[in-house]
């Protein structure tokens, strides 16, 4: 039995780790082979494409300014509502950008750049379009007229989420703008940043990038005709979604944790039964001429094998439950591939550690206390507290008082408080047991809640924005 | 029989154990056990002298103190006042593990309900002792329990856990065990109080035996013909010697 509660508590602790280690990691790594933006400077108005490449040039120019380029973000209807989705949300680039920043995977089909009346579609808003490489999808021009564009490949982009509620993501050159009734004008300077000039690895201090890009946009205000809009600087090296990831897991390894002090409960129940079945037996090893050190050896090697199994028995198991979840997460909630499964030693390590030595902690206080007792104790070990306290014995003689209490029953009652250890365990334990169960339910009810919330707080019918 | 001399690692913690003159001395010992009504005394002001080799019985009523008396001369308590020197020792001098070392080495227990752990075999049970004594080299610990069982007649037990062996049979098996280490005091707690006529007779005929070896040999017992087997029988009653008579 206390293999088996070491072995699913490790189980489940290894599992969540497992996972939350695999889905930092190829979130990472994911994230970074689209070679993100440092900074986004958003300019207004846009800039036709004869003078990009003077601000790509300025933008390249200022110290620290590893590479540059120039994008444009857009919002267009679909014709009709498909798969849940209403709109597309278009990435724009010139047809010779050369695709080093914010990049993508070409998945099928032709690469970059599509033709002016071709698109290519994010993967996730290709399966929810229900539609397949040449077919066509039915747009609203900027203009308000229908038309089509053929869908020349997809593509999968790691620095998105999946294809969201209402908006499908798809890639287009600039010179579709035109064909959509939009000028082929592009507001995005898009750059990434080092820490220092000369380096090619983008910086990971926001502070730096920040400075960096509004020193650059003092440069570019001395342009004629443009203002600066915005200046986007996201954390560095974290993917736009991840803190949901992160919420997620936190929430699944507070849950893991709790298993695992849930099972140091049990253990330390069943363990403090075993050992007072054991107490008379010590005190014979004691009476033929055991120390108490050797006694303690004797029992703490007992516990080392039963946890040494558990943790043998747990590895397999934890670490399919690990990259199963890892895998479910990163694809379904992450739009990331999953690049690799292997996990660190130092993750195995730990885990091992906790299955191996939590028992053995949980273990050494009462092991510590029977293998001192003497030998007289240990032999006249009858299961009963020596001593009961005032309110027990209080308690004990008023209910011997009253009538008509049945005695069976009364010697089930007094039964519950012979030991008081075994008493606060047992308690304990389904206390914990009933607290992280209820937690769960709140947590799955607090989830659930979330978009009745948002829906609910949404009470208009109309939304206009300005521009 | 083989003795053993003390092994390579063991610290000598008294003189070796004596096969003459008094082995065991107990001056106006005194155990007052607290509860939780009042304190209850055990023994008042016990004076006892054992010689080596003697065949000693402690007789009483339950209550007088039989037990509690055997414990002290065992280690296995404490007085609450008073001196107790077993085999050249002041027990009270040792502390818990330098008296179960000494114990092991100088004292074989046998208590009424044998007390024979159930998850090891006969044989293995005879030689618990031996591994926390490390006064028999590991390699002769099995054969020399063999001769012991072989001593007690229930050689063909060896390999067998207690809990299939007769009453009769598992005590020969505690009386095995405490003889291990070859000490030279033997002490049982009602050693018969739970076999029939026909085992007692036998288990008796045993100690006096291993007495006739030169053992000292004390035993609490309620049994009324022990005299038959004893040199001297001592008494107790309320915690005190009421008689001390010797055959």
């Amino acid at each position: 039995m206390m293999v088996i509660a070491i072995s699913v508590s490790l189980i489940v602790f290894s599992g969540i780790w497992y996972a939350r280690t695999l889905v930092q990691s190829n979130t990472a790594s994911g994230y970074l082979s689209t070679n993100p933006a440092s900074a986004r400077i958003t300019l207004d108005p846009g800039v036709m494409p004869d003078k990009t490449d003077e601000f790509i040039t300025t933008a390249k120019a200022e110290p620290g300014v590893i590479d540059a380029t120039m994008r444009q973000v857009a919002n267009i209807k679909l014709q009709k509502e498909s798969g849940g989705l209403k709109s597309l949300q278009l990435f724009v680039a010139e047809a010779a950008d050369p695709m080093r920043i914010a990049t993508f995977k070409i998945e099928q089909g032709a690469g970059w750049p599509p033709p002016p009346d071709g698109i290519l579609i994010e993967r996730s808003t290709l399966e929810s379009l229900n539609l397949r490489v040449g077919d066509k999808v039915d747009i609203v021009g900027f203009d308000g007229r229908p038309m089509q564009l053929t869908v020349v490949g997809s593509v999968h982009d790691q620095s998105l989420a999946l294809a969201g509620q209402e908006a499908g993501v798809g890639y287009i050159q600039s010179n579709t703008l035109p064909f959509l009734d939009k000028p082929p004008a592009l507001d995005q300077l898009v750059i990434t940043v080092a820490d220092q000039p000369g380096l090619e690895v983008p910086s990971r201090d926001r502070d730096t990038i920040l400075r960096t890009s509004l020193s650059l946009v003092d440069r570019l205000k001395a342009t004629p005709g443009i203002a600066i809009k915005q200046v986007a600087v996201p954390k560095p090296y974290e993917h736009p979604h991840q803190g949901i990831s992160t919420t997620v897991l936190s929430a699944l390894s507070a849950f893991g944790l709790l298993s695992l002090i849930l099972s140091s409960i049990l253990i330390a129940t069943m363990f403090n039964g075993l050992l007072t079945q054991q107490i008379p037996q010590i005190g014979m090893m004691k009476a033929i001429g055991a120390r108490s050190s050797r006694i303690l050896q004797l029992y703490m090697i007992m516990v080392l094998l039963v946890s040494a199994l558990a943790t043998v028995l747990a590895f397999v198991p934890g670490m399919v439950l690990g990259r199963t979840l890892a895998q479910m997460v990163l694809s379904s909630a992450l739009n990331i591939d999953v690049a690799s499964l292997s996990i660190p030693w130092w993750v195995f390590g730990t885990v091992i550690l906790a299955g191996v030595f939590i028992p053995l902690l949980i273990a050494l206080l009462p092991l510590l206390r029977a293998s001192r007792r003497t030998v007289r104790e240990a032999l006249d070990e009858r299961g009963v507290a020596e001593r009961q306290g005032r309110i027990t014995t209080g308690l004990f003689s008023w209910l011997g008082r009253l009538r008509r209490v049945d005695r069976t029953l009364m010697m089930a009652f007094r039964n519950l408080f012979r030991r008081r250890a075994r008493l606060f365990l047992s308690v304990g334990l389904l206390a914990t047991a009933g607290a992280i169960f209820v937690s769960g339910l709140n947590v799955m009810a607090g989830f659930q809640a979330i978009p009745n919330t948002i829906y609910n707080e949404q009470r208009w019918d109309v939304e206009i924005r300005l521009g | 029989m083989h003795t053993y001399p003390l092994g390579q690692n063991e610290s000598r913690l008294q003189d070796p154990p004596q096969r003459d003159g008094t082995i065991i001395d107990l001056r106006q010992v005194v155990k007052t056990y607290k509860s939780a009504s009042q304190p209850f005394t055990a023994l008042r002001g016990i004076d006892l002298q054992v010689q080596a080799g003697e065949f000693l019985a402690v007789v009483g009523k339950s209550g007088s103190g039989k037990t509690t008396l055997l414990n002290l001369l065992a280690g296995i308590d404490r007085p609450t006042s008073g001196a107790v020197s077993v085999a050249g020792t002041q027990l009270d001098m040792l502390s818990e593990s330098q008296l179960a070392e000494w114990r092991g080495r100088t004292i074989g227990l046998v208590f009424q309900f044998f007390q024979l752990l159930p998850t090891l075999t006969v044989a293995e049970n005879v030689m618990l002792p031996m591994d926390f004594a490390a006064a028999v080299p590991a390699a002769e610990r099995r054969p020399r329990a063999l001769e012991l069982l072989e001593h007690v007649d229930i050689q063909d037990q060896a390999d067998k856990l207690p809990v299939t062996l007769s009453g009769g049979q598992q005590q020969r098996a505690a009386i095995a065990r405490a003889l291990a280490n070859d000490p030279p005091i033997l002490m049982a707690d009602e050693p018969t109080g739970n076999l029939d006529e026909a085992t007692r007779t036998s288990v008796l005929e045993l100690f006096a035996k291993l007495n006739s070896d030169g053992r000292t040999i004390i035993v609490v017992t309620h049994e009324r013909d022990i005299s038959r087997y004893t040199d001297r029988q001592v008494t107790l009653v309320d915690g005190r010697v009421a008689d001390d008579a010797k055959r």
